[in-house]
């Protein structure tokens, strides 16, 4: 059930009706509750009890860690919750690509193994309420706020459905008091909320579903075309996942917002950004932050030296990439963007920079073109993002930065104007400003002119055959 | 006016306004209306011909000289992008039928190819009946049954679940406006649906062979999103397919024309599996109904090249006059007597 099926659209206002017929909070949090994992079983009955395994182990941890001073225990008990759901995502996340590095390695030294290769299917989400979970006791242990004492509370702060399958990653700090306490929305949030979802709706049906054929053409099989119709390639799948995953965020948000509980945003313009630090700023600002908060500061961040500091950019970076998919790939996506955010810190703090920053003339050049740097820096990661394997990805880049001119020159007539409409709509629109507050607290007749675009965009140009989300794999 | 109330009217209007410009929109780039289109031709006199098929089967053969041939009228029930489980609908119209040409193909028998209409045909409990009897995975039954609703849904918004259309015709209509030499060569080549109830379907010149390479890749591309890659033929259609024949049965003589698709779409979509899966399907209908007459222009040496298809399922001018010519031979020792 994804939620620009119609499927989603009657469970939906189910929900809603069901929810408003709730007379006490706990029979809300129970109807809420089973409406999350009912959620779930649509896309996997036995995977439920997974959820519901991981999410015992962390409440009792949570529980645990409330009523402990000795630090040793505590650190034990944290670790306890770390194992079960690093664990838990490394068997299914992992297992066959450790086996066939482990394969590779031994033929490297003149061994031979047989292949090992188990059928793991991965469970919907797994990376999303995982690290859910893990920020809650990790929040606990840190003393960052109470733990939870009420199971059902619990569960439904990690199963809660609108950001189950494939966030944004919500804080235990922000979401567990909002199910506390009885959340309505008022007409100002169901009517952002709608804006919001529609918005989302847009970005994933009318753009990101009808180029995908397209950027799936050329990505299946780059060798077939000039250079041209790889740049085409590339800027259409920057687009495509900005909106595909934007979408869903903004679905989410929104299904949120109309049922009274507010998430944070996880994307801001992103292509937009100045700099590749600017970039994570703005990008699944849920997960970035997350690493920031979890990995990034444990390690050290930038309080033990510049070496510590560029050395904690980069794992942190590579372990984000791992976090997306395990294949060499997404390792070498990780490291791209380490680098270059360690290039971009080494730049910032060079020191002659600060005085060429007071000339005019100097920024007038640097700003265009620190734009352009930053999205040729994104552009080459998503080569590595999206190619089927790392032969393919460096066939692509060679033919694309070589603007070869063999092969087929394709001009699609969908990417290029989605690629104009997003990358102006960045240009154009003040960065941090969101839409979907803004246009409720309009003149009547901008509101309608923006809903019923909007309605009509979904409707003219929306594709209907519910493609999943790209994000649901990772 | 309360907040509430101000809300209530904002949606409302959207909507309403947002439905509007659909319906306009949808009347200016002449987006195929749900509903078959009934055309015949020959002698209206005497039993007539049933004519089931798609656009295949109407630009697949040249139906004037078919029906002089056969010495008798035909009617035909078209229905953009349709398959058996569209044409059953039709079937208890052709009251005077004593002989059923029904045209299928590798191309509309696969199940995971689907109607924008057949939501606007096909009954919901006759479409559950067949998933449920046919045991198809669940992935594919929600995608079917979700056509209901968009059903409904376009009532308000008939360019809802379109896009392809909607995109094509505005990009027919917009040059059309700006360049009216440019959309004449295009209307000249393009496969046009006659507007007037006959039987009679332009014969497009346009060579497949002669497509440039991003053309034939993006078309295919496109026609591999819709079907998810994936050629299944046990399923809904196959049921009314059966079913068909067998009402035919009782009512007269049965022909089952097999449709060739081109070179590129075998290359394209048929693995040695796809095709065994056919010619099993094809094999059942021969078991069940020995007395049908399976006429296999998919099988005719001549028309395996693309110089002989508009695009990658359609047949042109020259390949509909080889298929017509090998139809009636083989049909040739049923004729009825003048």
């Amino acid at each position: 059930m994804i939620f620009t099926s119609f499927e989603f659209v009657i469970f939906f206002v189910l929900v809603l009706a069901g929810r408003s017929l709730c007379r006490s909070l706990p029979a809300e949090k129970w109807f809420l509750l089973v409406a999350s994992y009912v959620f779930y079983m649509s896309w996997s009955v036995p995977f439920c009890l997974l959820i519901l395994a991981t999410s015992l182990v962390d409440f009792a941890v949570g529980l645990g860690l409330g009523g402990m001073e000795d630090q040793r225990k505590r650190k034990l008990l944290l670790t306890v919750s770390l194992l079960a759901n690093l664990g838990v995502l490394a068997f299914f996340k992992y297992t066959n690509f450790l086996l066939a590095n482990v394969e590779s390695v031994a033929t490297l030294f003149g061994t031979h193994l047989n292949r090992w290769h188990y059928d793991i299917i991965l469970p919907a989400g797994i990376s999303f309420f995982t690290f859910q979970s893990m920020s809650y006791t990790i929040s606990v242990y840190r003393r960052q706020i109470p733990p939870c004492r009420s199971a059902r509370d619990f569960l439904l702060f990690v199963a809660f459905f609108p950001q189950l399958l494939a966030g944004p990653i919500v804080r235990a700090a922000d979401l567990l008091p909002q199910i506390y306490h009885r959340v309505r929305a008022n007409i100002y949030e169901i009517e952002s909320g709608l804006s919001q979802f529609a918005l989302g709706a847009v970005k994933k049906i009318v753009i990101s579903d009808q180029i995908a054929p397209n950027v799936d053409l050329i990505f299946s099989n780059p060798a077939n075309y000039d250079g041209f119709t790889l740049w085409q390639g590339v800027l259409g799948y920057a687009v495509q996942i900005y909106c595909d995953f934007s979408g869903y965020s903004d679905m989410a948000i929104g299904c949120a917002r109309i049922m009274g509980f507010h998430f944070p945003e996880n994307f801001q313009m992103p292509y937009s950004a100045a700099s590749i630090t600017e970039f994570w700023q703005r990008w699944h600002i849920s997960l970035s932050s997350w690493f920031r908060d979890y990995l990034y500061i444990p390690l050290g961040g930038n309080r033990k030296g510049t070496a510590r500091t560029y050395f904690n950019l980069i794992v942190t970076m590579l372990l984000c990439g791992l976090w997306h998919g395990a294949s060499w790939n997404f390792v070498l996506w990780g490291g791209l963007h380490g680098l270059s955010l360690t290039t971009h810190r080494l730049w910032k703090n060079w020191k002659p920079l600060s005085a060429l920053n007071e000339h005019a003339a100097f920024r007038w050049v640097w700003t265009p073109f620190s734009h352009l740097l930053t999205l040729g820096i994104v552009l080459v990661g998503w080569v590595f993002f999206r190619a089927q394997s790392l032969p393919v990805a460096v066939q692509y880049l060679g033919r694309m930065l070589g603007w070869s001119h063999d092969g087929v020159h394709l001009l699609s007539p969908y990417i290029l104007p989605a690629v104009l409409a997003v990358f102006v709509t960045h240009l154009l629109v003040q960065k941090d400003r969101n839409w979907a507050l803004e246009i409720p607290q309009r003149p009547m007749f901008l509101r309608i002119g923006f809903y019923s675009a909007l309605v009509l965009l979904i409707c003219l140009l929306g594709v209907t055959d519910s493609v999943p989300f790209i994000y649901f794999q990772f | 006016m309360s907040t509430k109330a101000r809300f209530v009217f904002v949606i409302c209007a959207a909507v309403l306004i947002a439905s509007a410009a659909s319906h306009l929109i949808s009347r200016w780039i002449g987006l195929p209306q749900p509903g078959a289109a009934y055309r015949r031709i020959g002698p209206e006199n005497g039993p007539q011909v049933f004519c089931a098929g798609s656009s295949l089967l109407q630009f697949g053969l040249a139906w004037p000289e078919i029906s002089t041939a056969l010495g008798q009228g035909m009617e035909n029930w078209g229905i953009g992008g349709s398959s058996p489980s569209e044409w059953e609908m039709s079937q208890p119209l052709a009251t005077n039928a004593n002989l059923m040409i029904i045209g299928v193909s590798v191309y509309d028998l696969n199940e995971y190819h689907l109607s924008n209409f057949r939501a606007n045909i096909v009954p919901l409990t006759q479409t559950i009946q067949d998933l449920w009897r046919a045991g198809i995975n669940r992935q594919f039954a929600k995608r079917l049954v979700s056509q209901y609703p968009l059903a409904y849904m376009r009532a308000l918004f008939p360019t809802a679940g379109n896009s392809d259309a909607v995109l094509v015709g505005l990009r027919r209509k917009i040059p059309a406006n700006l360049r009216a030499n440019a959309a004449a060569e295009d209307r000249a080549n393009a496969m046009v649906v006659p507007k007037d109830a006959v039987m009679e379907f332009g014969a497009s010149t346009e060579k497949l062979s002669d497509w440039p390479r991003a053309k034939t890749l993006r078309r295919l591309a496109l026609m591999r999103s819709e079907t998810q890659g994936v050629h299944v033929f046990t399923g809904p259609k196959q049921l009314a397919l059966h079913r068909m024949l067998q009402r035919a049965q009782a009512g007269g003589r049965n022909i089952v024309v097999v449709l060739p698709v081109s070179p590129l779409y075998v290359h394209e979509f048929l693995t040695p599996e796809v095709t065994r899966q056919f010619e099993a399907s094809l094999a059942e209908v021969q078991k069940n109904f020995p007395a049908a007459q399976i006429v296999r222009l998919d099988q005719l040496p001549a028309l395996q090249s693309d110089e002989f298809f508009s695009d990658p399922v359609h047949l042109n001018g020259a390949g509909r006059d080889l298929a017509t010519a090998a139809f009636l031979e083989a049909v040739k020792p049923h004729r009825p007597p003048p």
